[in-house]
């Protein structure tokens, strides 16, 4: 039994041996003998390559320095161990191994000094990465809403002037026609008519413009969404004069996605379509394609077309290609479609080209989720 | 035993403990902001730092990580040895002048004897007189000295770390 005893602690020792070298091997650790001087005796492993052989431990070993007395007193007292943790040596710009130093007493091996790479040094450096990574996000979208605030700002002290002023000029307007004699009632009728036009377009305007501000700012609840019974239920509800048709070409799916934002993209396009049409007659399709993780679909009328120069403008607050036909609109569809799109991953382009054939169509990428 | 003395580096995080020694040890300086985690140790050997040519000063510097504040005054383990203390404050950033005259009080009261000195750093950031903090101005009428620094342009820097090399030669420590 004994002999077996033996053999099992041999065993343990001969493992421990080499899980010492394994992690001496890699750097992990290293250890130097010291005599009662404080003399490095010998050393053991790359990490502790440092230390001279020879001199004291603390000519090599800094963190030491000004420790010599505690070290001497292990040896006599209760305490037989001092920890120096989590130190480097810096020598240039190169990263240097942080360290933890170990001294240890012990009757039998003396005074050994234990040096021990410190992990937690990587993963202070990861996590200061990840720090900087998250600014930088955080940075780029200081800058975006920075941009939104500048392009606000132009949108209120520009756009929004328009109907103030119209409501100026049509006020003068009803005072001139009543200070006549006899006072001119329909041209001040006529002003008071323009002056209500002017009110509700900018209440529209205003309504727009938060609704816009809004976009990418609410929790939006994901969930499954059958797209056929929406872009239906859009197309019934909409007030469609008796010549103008929706045609519902399928596959329309059915997706895990934000309903809200989806519904508020196909209604104004569907809502534009047939708004913004010129002819007493005409037709607006609804289509899709499959894609790999997207709903990609088109909303394509044949009413007059958007000339290529007004491709981007009609994105931005406010913009109107056809301001007369509709004085109440607020002219921020498009854009809050657009940024809503893109609020949730997808994107939206325009194809149409007046010049070469009418209807306009708008292709939309949604992302599934 | 090492000829070496021990100086630590204290004060706020982002006073620019790391910066001054940089710019006494390399000769660099550089703009972007890293903290130090754990103790960067540093050597130095300051010239002239006495009376006599001769008079030189082998240094291991500590620097320091800004965070640990006053506890680190109690504890030995890093403490151990010193022989005497830079107190670092931003010269834009006046809660940073509070720091370290907290950190003189414990300095003196774990320390008694060991010189320290204020470091005003980043004096290139502020236009005019250099003013003394008035959190400092008990400690400086004891005679602890003051010197306004910036790691930035190099002023002073290595007249900082002569100041303590020159106590400590003085009181022998």
């Amino acid at each position: 039994m004994t002999g077996a005893r033996e053999n099992a602690a041999q065993t343990v020792e001969r493992g421990l041996l080499s899980i010492g070298e394994l992690l001496a091997s890699w750097g992990q650790f290293g250890v130097a003998w010291l005599d009662e001087s404080l003399v490095v005796t010998r050393t053991y492993g790359a990490i502790a390559d440092h230390v001279v052989i020879g001199e004291p431990i603390s000519s090599s070993v800094l963190a030491l320095i000004g420790q010599e007395e505690r070290i001497t007193a292990l040896a006599m007292s209760t305490v037989r161990h001092l920890t120096v943790p989590n130190v480097a040596v810096m020598d240039g710009d190169g990263a240097p191994t942080r360290l933890n130093v170990n001294v240890f007493y012990d009757k039998a091996i003396g005074l050994v000094v234990v040096f021990n790479k410190v992990m937690t040094s990587g993963l202070g450096d990861l996590m200061i990465e990840d720090e900087i990574r998250k600014r930088r996000i955080a940075d780029a979208e200081l800058a975006r809403i920075n941009r939104q605030l500048e392009e606000f700002a132009y949108v209120i002290s520009h756009d929004l002037k328009a109907p103030l002023r119209a409501l100026r000029y049509y006020s003068s307007d009803i005072a001139e026609s009543l200070a006549v004699e006899p006072p001119d009632l329909e041209a001040a009728r006529i002003a008071a008519d323009n002056i209500s036009v002017a009110t509700k377009r900018m209440s529209n305007m205003l309504v727009g413009l938060l609704e816009y501000s809004r976009v990418g700012r609410q929790d939006e609840t994901i969930e499954t969404v059958d797209t056929g019974a929406l872009v239906r239920d859009i197309a019934d509800n909409l007030a469609l004069t008796n010549g103008m048709t929706i045609d519902l070409l399928g596959p329309w799916p059915t997706l895990r996605t934000t309903p809200v934002p989806l519904d508020l993209v196909l209604r104004n396009l569907i809502d534009n379509a047939v708004k913004h049409h010129d002819r007493d007659a005409g037709r607006v399709r609804l289509s899709t394609e499959t894609v790999a993780g997207a709903l990609v679909f088109d909303v394509a009328d044949d009413g007059p077309g958007i000339a290529p120069e007004w491709h981007q403008a009609i994105f931005q607050p406010f913009s109107r290609v056809d301001d007369h036909r509709h004085p109440e609109s607020s002219g921020i569809g498009l854009a809050l479609v657009k940024r809503t799109v893109e609020a949730a991953g997808g994107r939206i382009e325009v194809r149409s080209d007046p010049a070469r054939a009418r209807g306009t169509t708008f292709r939309v990428t949604w992302p599934k989720r | 035993m090492s000829g070496r003395k021990k100086i630590m580096l204290l004060g706020d995080i982002g006073v620019g403990k790391t910066s001054l020694i940089r710019r006494l040890v390399l000769d660099k300086f550089e703009g972007t902001y890293k903290g130090t985690l754990g103790f960067d140790l540093y050597t130095f050997t300051v010239d002239e730092a006495g009376p006599r040519q001769a008079d030189r000063v082998p240094l291991v510097i500590w620097d320091t990580d800004g965070n640990v504040g006053v506890n680190i005054l109690r504890h030995d383990v890093y403490m151990q040895g010193t022989s005497a203390a830079l107190l670092v404050a931003d010269a834009a950033r006046p809660e940073t002048h509070t720091v370290v005259a907290d950190l003189a009080t414990a300095f003196i009261e774990n320390f008694p004897g060991r010189p320290f000195a204020f470091v005003i750093n980043k004096s290139d950031l502020v236009e005019g007189e250099r003013v003394t903090p008035a959190p400092l101005q008990s400690h400086i009428a004891a005679g602890h000295p003051v010197i306004h620094t910036s790691a930035k342009s190099g002023d002073n820097v290595v007249a900082a770390f002569r100041l303590a090399a020159t106590a400590i030669l003085r009181r022998g420590l």
